[in-house]
């Protein structure tokens, strides 16, 4: 999928209310997922090291998830459309 | 039941027998349909949930997923069949040496690949109800052989991971 570039000026959804409380991308835990291709998939889709992705594959797998990226509303929905496309179980929610 | 597999400078090169190529043929036919919801059958349901699952975990998001899906389904279903058909291709454009099928992917096709054989694990996975404690073991006789696959298809998808994992070091 692409992202259109956004337009200056134009407002966001109107539900954004709280600019300052980002959106959690969150990866779940399945039984399915190989550990070494979620590491694989972290580093292809955020760009970040082997120990970082694999910290983050370690906490998925330990504890039933983990963030792996935060940010704006439309960030987090096309990192989630990404790892999707990639298999993984993603989901994302207003921090807290 | 031994692909072999090896990085080259810029391509993946996979050694499979004659049946190992025909059955990832075979997977990908029987995939396509349930990505691009041709086939219509309510016992996919669970299987489509799995490949397609939601984006907003809070159900008083509905409005902002139902905007999200339509947005991004259509490019989802494409991309993965368009991994199914990357495979299906290679498969077919393979070297052929007596019983062997030597496959070679560019490093984008290789990527393909993973996404291909992690959605037919996916769907395998869902429908045989696969848990973190799987036992090969324990397996009941009439599912014997769906296992076999999917433990296959989920050693040639490690063995492609390792070797890009290796070639980036």
């Amino acid at each position: 999928m692409t992202t259109a570039p956004v337009e200056i000026g134009e407002p966001t959804r109107d539900l954004d209310v709280v600019p300052d409380r980002p959106w959690l991308v969150i990866v779940w835990n399945d039984p399915i997922n190989l550990m070494s291709y979620v590491v694989h998939v972290f580093q292809k889709l955020f760009g970040y090291t082997r120990e970082k992705a694999t910290r983050l594959m370690m906490q998925v797998h330990h504890e039933g998830k983990a963030v792996v990226s935060d940010g704006p509303r439309e960030k987090a929905e096309v990192d989630v459309a990404r790892l999707h496309a990639h298999g993984l179980w993603a989901t994302m929610q207003r921090d807290a | 039941m031994s692909p072999r597999v090896r990085r080259l400078p810029d391509q993946v090169e996979i050694s499979l027998d004659v049946g190992e190529a025909n059955l990832l043929g075979g997977l990908a036919d029987e995939l396509r349909p349930v990505l691009t919801g041709e086939a219509a059958n309510t016992d996919l349901d669970p299987i489509r949930e799995r490949l397609f699952p939601r984006a907003y975990s809070d159900p008083t998001e509905e409005d902002a997923e139902d905007e999200w899906q339509l947005a991004v389904h259509g490019d989802l279903v494409r991309e993965r069949v368009e991994a199914l058909d990357a495979l299906t291709q290679a498969v077919v454009d393979a070297d052929k040496r007596r019983s062997q099928r030597i496959v070679r992917l560019s490093l984008v096709d290789t990527e393909r690949w993973l996404t291909a054989l992690n959605d037919a694990r996916l769907a395998l996975g869902v429908r045989l109800g696969i848990t973190e404690d799987l036992d090969y073991d324990a397996v009941p006789d009439a599912e014997r052989h769906a296992y076999e696959i999917y433990g296959w298809l989920t050693y040639l998808q490690g063995e492609l991971v390792e070797t890009l994992l290796a070639g980036d070091d």
